[in-house]
């Protein structure tokens, strides 16, 4: 690993890859390959209590008897669990207490990726907990965020600082046993987010994590806990980006949500991680199981995504509409280029009465991408009166694309009513005569037709998550365009 | 598991047909691990052995048209016009999946129905099953033919009994066919059956199945629109209560440009029914210009009905029109107070509601005779409709 490090700095290769830097520190890494002894290891590392290594070695031992899932739109090589590293963290001082302590490639990294944390402290008021590869380097504003009693920190620390608060939800709304992704990460995560907002409270800033894989080879396993108590509210981004790589990398993440009565928990991604070149060599294959439980009465969960990279993709942010009047909603846009592959979409369980979800999922494939939608609505017998509306558009640009839409629905109650509505189509020669009448470049004028077809989802964005999300996938589509 | 397949294996031990034999052994009885059968293992119905069905006479079919095939398990009796030969033959043993081998595996003779070029009928040709257990034709539609199949099934309710049926149809270039297959079964039976079809260029192939009564009743329609200028119509109903299971396994693949194709299906629960659709929609790299849709409506007038449905699109051309779409809904209650509001009592003003949802399926019909006559068994199987109290 060190060796690589050497000659690792490939900003310079003047690529389509904005992010594809590497950042030369060194790191402190695990043999390859897992085994006991390795979650052991990883375990003794982060000084964990005995409960959440007998939580990691059951998720192990279930994970050796489980086999990786096939059904999915996706084609790529088999993946050697055992030739990857699991655990990466950069080497630091001991007990950071200011930014100024932190390794100044590290912060300047951050900076290329646009969230310099120094000048994020004063201007904007997002608090940003950067995790880097496996450790949360610094995390922003807590201070803050203590006063109302909020809190967000790394997991790592939120094991040691607040053991039963975690103890309590961790692994209640994707438990290890639930799919084969979410026994290796429950195994071996090595750090993420967790947020916890008091009964009562509206988060005061948007909380806001950029995830980044930097050494090579390594799985990236985070996992993140939102916990919203009664009557809450909080607006959480997550961003992702990767440097560029020959190799694929793992990523295989939970995201899980608890909202209580009447809490709210809107979860925004844009994710942008390395997709590979042009041949679709390289990227991230991206594994992630993202769930929510609306445990209380009129609870209110939203999922936006915007997935813009890595080679595979395989995501269903989902919900659990456990109490009565509870709410879920899916907003994405899934793009894909080159020989991206996209299986991607949500599950919506209704439980409660009077539950209500809703989905909008928006397509693009361009090249020689594949970008499908499946997604689950079921309505259990005790879901009185559940109401789903889904609705799923593909664009094909350019005619060796494919897009596929696989719903299912699922319906056990006679009040229950849902719908389903699909399109696919491609942009229109009208629409773009009339656009270059008006004197527009045809780059110019898809990106206004992109935009205008994704409207709908970028408008449930924070505001600067939007205008991220609106120049990434123009970034995206340059050159796409034949 | 095994048991299953153990009573498949002998209760067909006389079969000659080794490829079916070998499939069943290499892939066994599916379960719901299998996509295709997920919502409907075949463990919770079938115990493998299979009971040849009983017959029942049905005038009221008889009268629809002069021409006719009737099957029986030895015997074939026809009445046929000029043009269209029937002649015995053996179906390329083609085990594709379970359903297939099924009636491989059970089918004593294949029948081969030959429309010779040109041939116009205008009265449809009835196929009549008896006590078949696994019928199979193979129909070829020459050039420039036009003309309709309704095949019906329809043995005695009260008698346990197994079907698996098979149809191999084949239309060249310019014919335009019609495939009206109607399902009348009762609480102890099953109906498997498999529909291949491949469409050569500016032909039309229209399917429609009507089933209701059956313990379980799965179709398997898989259609090849192989060159440019086709249409298919794949539309159906099912009329569903007690505890009736039906699916329906729909597959259009379009492999060539300017294809079109219009899938509508329909499906009523009453009860603890449960229905399935699975509508697979495959545009082939560079099938463009293809417009296809596909609509699956499901009308759940029960709590304990269960509906799943599963309409999925595979596009990989991307200059085509697409559009599907399912929904899942009751009976609105401002309609039904309407009716009552009219003097029509709460039942009749349900069923007069539940008809008009399925009509607009059955309106596919081209066939006026078919039609008519799919109508009528809609309304005589209204009629059992229990249709618990109306919450409104």
């Amino acid at each position: 690993m060190e060796s690589d490090n050497k000659n690792a700095n490939l900003s310079g290769q003047g690529d389509d890859y904005k992010y594809g830097f590497f950042t030369d520190i060194e790191t402190e890494e695990f043999p390859r390959g897992l085994n006991e002894d390795v979650i052991r290891l990883l375990s003794a590392k982060k000084q964990e209590p005995q409960w959440l290594l007998d939580y990691r070695l059951k998720a192990y031992a279930k994970w050796l008897t489980m086999s990786e899932p096939t059904w999915a739109h996706l084609d790529y090589p088999k993946i050697d669990y055992q030739n990857l590293y699991y655990y990466a963290a950069p080497k630091k001082k001991e007990n950071l207490t200011s930014l100024d302590e932190v390794d100044p490639e590290l912060l300047a990294t951050f900076e290329k990726l646009g969230i310099p944390l120094t000048e994020q402290k004063r201007i904007s008021g997002v608090a940003v907990d950067a995790v880097f590869d496996s450790v949360s380097v610094a995390t922003t504003y807590k201070e803050d965020l203590e006063k109302v009693g909020v809190i967000f920190c790394s997991i790592s620390e939120a094991v040691r600082e607040h053991p039963e608060l975690v103890k309590k939800y961790l692994g209640t709304v994707v438990p290890p046993s639930d799919n084969y992704f979410a026994a290796l990460n429950a195994a071996v995560f090595s750090d993420g987010s967790f947020v916890y907002i008091p009964k009562g409270v509206k988060c005061p800033l948007d909380l806001s994590t950029y995830f980044r894989i930097n050494a090579k080879e390594t799985g990236q396993f985070e996992r993140t806990l939102v916990v919203a108590d009664e009557g809450s509210y909080v607006n959480y981004l997550e961003g992702c980006t990767a440097p560029q790589r020959d190799e694929n990398q793992l990523h295989a993440a939970i995201v899980e949500l608890v909202a209580l009565d009447d809490a709210t928990i809107r979860y925004s991604t844009v994710q942008n991680w390395y997709a590979g070149d042009k041949e679709g060599k390289g990227g991230i294959y991206n594994f992630v199981t993202k769930r929510a439980n609306c445990l209380g009465k009129n609870s209110y969960v939203s999922w936006t995504q915007v997935e813009a990279g890595s080679a595979i993709t395989w995501k269903y942010p989902s919900c659990n509409l456990i109490g009565d009047n509870s709410q879920g909603e899916f907003y994405s846009v899934a793009l894909t280029n080159n020989k991206m592959q996209a299986d991607t979409g949500t599950k919506m369980i209704h439980i409660g009465k009077n539950t209500k979800s809703t989905i909008i999922s928006k397509g693009i494939s361009a090249e020689q991408s594949s970008n499908a939608y499946r997604g689950l609505v079921k309505i259990m017998p005790s879901a009185h009166g559940a109401r789903n509306y889904s609705q799923c558009d593909s664009m094909l640009v350019g005619d060796k694309s494919s897009a596929h839409t696989f719903p299912y629905i699922d319906v056990k109650n006679d009040t229950a009513t849902v719908e389903h509505e699909a399109s696919t189509s491609r942009i229109s020669e009208d629409q773009l005569f009339y656009l270059k009448s008006r004197g527009l470049d045809s780059e110019k004028c898809i990106s206004m037709i992109v935009n205008g077809f994704c409207k709908e989802v970028f408008k449930e964005l924070p505001l600067e998550f939007s205008v991220e999300a609106v120049k990434l996938l123009e970034m995206k589509l340059e050159n796409s365009i034949g | 598991m095994t048991s299953i397949l153990d009573n498949i294996l002998d209760s067909s031990a006389s079969s000659s047909n080794e490829q079916a034999k070998t499939w069943l052994k290499n892939n066994g009885v599916p379960t719901n691990r299998d996509e295709s059968w997920k919502y409907t293992n075949p463990a919770k119905f079938m115990t493998g052995k299979s009971l040849a069905p009983k017959v029942v006479q049905s005038k009221s079919l008889e009268k629809l048209s002069p021409y006719f095939i009737k099957v029986s398990a030895n015997d074939i009796a026809s009445n046929l016009p000029a043009g269209v030969n029937l002649k015995k033959n053996n179906l390329a043993d083609e085990v594709i999946d379970f359903s297939s081998a099924l009636n491989r595996l059970h089918n004593a003779q294949n029948y081969l129905l030959e429309v010779e070029k040109k041939t116009i009928i205008d009265q449809p040709i009835l196929i009549i099953h008896t006590n078949e257990i696994a019928p199979s034709f193979e129909i070829k539609v020459g050039q420039f033919a036009e003309i309709a199949f309704l095949e019906s099934f329809a043995p005695d309710a009260e008698q346990e009994s197994t079907t698996y049926a098979r149809v191999k149809l084949t239309v060249e270039d310019g014919a335009h066919v019609q495939h009206i297959k109607t399902v009348i079964g009762g609480a102890e039976q099953i109906h498997i059956a498999k529909t291949t079809a491949t469409i050569a260029k500016n032909a039309t192939a229209d399917f429609f199945i009507f089933a209701s009564g059956s313990k379980l009743t799965r179709q398997e329609l898989l259609a090849e629109i192989n060159q440019s200028g086709s249409h298919v119509n794949a539309h159906g109903l099912f009329a569903l209560r007690a505890n009736q299971h039906a699916d329906q396994h729909i597959t259009l693949n379009h492999n060539a440009a300017h294809t079109t194709s219009d899938q509508l299906f329909k499906m009523v629960l009453d009860d603890e029914s449960r229905g399935v659709f699975t509508g697979r929609l495959e545009i082939a790299k560079d099938a463009q210009k293809v417009d296809a849709s596909q609509l699956n409506k499901n009308l759940v007038l029960s709590k304990k009905a269960h509906v799943d449905t599963r309409p999925q699109l595979l596009v990989h051309a991307d200059d085509v029109k697409c559009a599907h779409g399912a929904t899942v809904g009751q009976l609105s209650p401002e309609e039904v107070f309407y009716l009552r509001s009219r003097g029509i009592n709460q039942q009749r003003a349900q069923k007069i509601l539940c008809h008009a949802f399925a009509s607009d399926a059955i309106l596919r019909i081209k066939s006026e005779v078919i039609r008519h006559w799919v109508n009528d068994l809609l309304f005589e199987n209204f009629e059992q409709f229990a249709l618990e109290k109306f919450e409104s």
